[in-house]
């Protein structure tokens, strides 16, 4: 008796401590901004909201490091064991959207969704007609420079092409091998590498492809722009084979003049030493037409249970809500894609946003996306193309021409498959 | 035939003793072959398919030789085949001068022996990334360490670019690599030359052999098992290293460093091309086993 009384108790103490477990729902929740300077901070908090909202629910925010994040999200969803909350990089997404990965959002939004209407770069969520994702950041690129070495230079913040390079060379010859004039991703990772030829590229009034999706590489403008580009790494204005990681750490620490980078780069200056702090400033970059884009998206698996879409669904409402959108601004330092996101209260206490919002909507205003059109699930392959040919054009002092003939080959290849 | 085999059975049929061994090999036996052959057969049916991303589950696509084709026929994959090529060469070679020459004079006895060998074995415990991160730091072009000493000692007079030149990055991972890879050389030829009897070298002085044949007709032959089975595992590992250049290069510039670990990796978790890569994984990997059982053969089996 004695016996049973125990293996009775024991099964009652087995099953009381069973049972919160089994009440607790818990969202994976994977991504590269769990520790960063701005959008962590934005993350943890709205994550805390929904977890009081939702008695019994956590959230589960893992950090994935960026440069393995591509390679986690395919390996879970070719697992089918994908997280529950889906935070992709925007060139990430078209190729999980082809395979049926994520889930249509279209019924959802249509029912108690967000208004899309101005939502900047959601039209890169539309995939034959279905919303497969929410964008949440679309940038544009600014100029980020060091004050103190342009004046040491003798100049002044650029505003256009001729400008930029005149400061570029001065202040290159003026930091005598110790500092640069401009700081450019030169190395592996192709898809950063397009993305800043892109900005020169740009500037020159060329596209990598036209609307219709029909490479344009070969066409006087991208000329002028690898040119640009090649002339900025053979008069060794930038210093050679390093990752753009590594030059914002180079301007961070003083020792490169000029930085075109996005908004995220900002977070980046408050680690500067106090006495370098007041000498990194932020402007508008100095070209005709600024490179913009799509930066990460948030959409759900095709395949979780619908006990567990309801509920990220209820997320994605709760972060695209105009409060939560308004506190992305606020918390982050970024712009929120929602219209309206940015209130007078937040501006007057981060004025620069008032240069990030002008160098968002001109970018917007063009249509400018860093994806090209055409190209948008072989992004990578279309990156590497294009940053393998610009490479032998700087190594082998290649003429700009006859390299994006070589260039439009390789992408019209590509598209044939 | 039949006959043959039944004796052949008979011949291995193994005794009470033998089956028990065989009883608790068993389940660690087919743990492992589960491990290898699993994956390997997974690999193999993923290499007969178009596929771009797999997923658990999802019906078999139509059987195709095109990813076998499409490889022999493309210049990225022939390009990848010849800088891994060119890597077990020069490693292997670096290795084996590198580590011969260490262990050679670890062997010898002298005041603090014990810590160069310590010493010399050091590189082994540092793990790949790590060492491969240090490297990119010291071959930075613009600031890097090596280049500031060079400059310091008038050799060159403007700074290298290591990691943006073809060759410069090639010459970077491989000396990356040798430094990696020498250890376990030094390991294994210490083990092989402690193995040799003291009085081969005394009969050899005694018939007046000199310091240079003695290494040649004494050392060099007894050492040529142990050289073989390490020749094998620094070729297999210089083939399928992929931290090490991926970290320093990422396989370029242009393509320069672009070993076939790298292009299946890219190919797979880049460009998703989940058939293509398992047919490049799979060539690699039978290229793999012809020189390894090559060289077993020429140099190990009786």
């Amino acid at each position: 008796m004695p016996m049973l009384r125990r293996l009775l108790a024991a099964l009652l103490l087995v099953a009381l401590t069973a049972l919160p477990a089994a009440a607790q729902t818990k969202l994976r929740f994977y991504s590269w901004q769990t520790d960063d300077q701005s959008n962590s901070v934005w993350w943890l908090a709205v994550n805390k909201e929904f977890e009081a909202a939702h008695p019994g629910v956590t959230i589960d925010f893992v950090k994935v490091p960026r440069d393995s994040y591509a390679d986690t999200m395919m390996v879970m969803f070719s697992g089918n064991t994908p997280p529950d909350i889906v935070h992709l990089a925007s060139f990430e997404y078209p190729s999980f959207a082809q395979e049926d990965f994520l889930e249509d959002l279209t019924p959802y939004i249509a029912k108690d969704g967000p208004d899309l209407k101005g939502w900047a770069g959601q039209e890169k969520c539309v995939r034959d007609g279905k919303t497969t994702c929410i964008n949440l950041n679309y940038f544009g690129y600014l100029l980020f420079y060091n004050e103190a070495l342009l004046k040491a230079a003798g100049v002044g913040v650029p505003h256009d092409w001729t400008e930029y390079l005149d400061a570029a060379r001065k202040m290159t010859a003026a930091g005598a091998g110790q500092s640069f004039g401009v700081g450019l991703h030169t190395t592996a990772g192709a898809g950063q590498y397009l993305t800043e030829l892109l900005a020169a590229v740009l500037d020159a009034g060329g596209r990598w492809s036209n609307t219709a999706g029909k490479p344009t590489i070969d066409t006087p403008a991208v000329i002028e722009g690898l040119r640009r580009w090649k002339l900025l790494q053979t008069e060794k204005l930038t210093p050679m084979g390093l990752k753009a990681e590594d030059i914002r750490q180079l301007f961070v620490e003083g020792r490169i003049g000029m930085r075109l980078d996005g908004p995220w780069m900002w977070g980046l200056l408050a680690k500067a030493k106090p006495e370098l702090q007041p000498s990194l400033k932020v402007a508008e970059t100095p070209t005709e037409t600024p490179l913009g884009g799509t930066s990460n998206v948030i959409g759900m698996p095709s395949n979780i249970s619908p006990e567990r879409k309801k509920l990220v669904w209820e997320f994605i409402k709760l972060i695209t809500s105009q409060h939560w959108q308004e506190q992305y601004v606020a918390l982050s330092g970024q712009l929120a894609p929602r219209p309206h996101s940015l209130t007078p209260e937040v501006l007057a206490a981060k004025p620069f946003l008032a240069t990030f919002q002008s160098a968002q909507d001109k970018a917007a205003a063009k249509g400018i996306d860093r994806l090209p059109t055409g190209f948008e699930t072989t992004y990578n392959e279309f990156a590497k193309i294009i940053t393998e040919e610009a490479q032998r054009m700087v190594i082998d002092n290649a003429d700009p021409a006859a390299v994006a003939k070589r260039m439009q080959t390789r992408a019209i290849a590509l598209q044939k498959g | 035939m039949a006959v043959a085999a039944r004796s052949g059975w008979r011949l291995w049929r193994p005794s009470a003793r033998g089956w028990l061994g065989v009883l608790l090999m068993g389940p660690s036996a087919i743990v492992v072959a589960f491990l290898i052959i699993y994956p390997l057969a997974c690999a193999l049916d993923l290499s007969f398919q178009k596929i771009r991303i797999t997923r658990v589950g999802a019906a078999r696509l139509p059987f195709t030789l095109d990813n076998y084709s499409r490889a022999l026929a493309s210049d990225d994959f022939w390009n990848a085949a010849l800088v891994s090529l060119g890597f077990v060469i020069l490693v292997t070679l670096g290795c084996f001068i590198v580590g011969v020459g260490c262990a050679l004079l670890v062997n010898q006895r002298f005041p603090g022996r014990r810590i160069a060998r310590l010493l010399v074995a050091l590189p082994w415990a540092v793990p790949e990334v790590v060492a491969a991160t240090i490297w990119a730091w010291m071959f930075d072009g613009s600031f890097g360490v090596i280049n500031w000493m060079l400059l310091k000692l008038g050799l060159v007079n403007a700074p290298v670019a290591w990691l943006s030149q073809p060759h410069e990055a090639f010459a970077v991972c491989t000396i990356a690599l040798i430094w990696s890879g020498y250890p376990f050389v030094a390991v294994m030829a210490l083990a092989g030359l402690q193995a040799i009897p003291g009085e081969l070298y005394e009969a050899a002085q005694m018939d007046g052999a000199r310091a240079w044949q003695r290494f040649r007709h004494v050392t060099l032959p007894a050492l040529r098992p142990v050289c073989a089975i390490a020749l094998v595992l620094v070729v297999l590992r210089v083939v399928r290293d992929f931290a090490t250049v991926f970290v320093i290069t990422g396989g370029g510039p242009v393509g320069a460093t672009r070993s076939l670990a790298v292009y299946t990796y890219e190919q797979a978790f880049s460009f998703y091309n989940i058939g293509y890569a398992a047919a490049v994984g799979l060539i690699t990997l039978a290229l793999c086993a012809a020189f390894s059982g090559m060289v077993v053969r020429k140099t190990v089996a009786p």
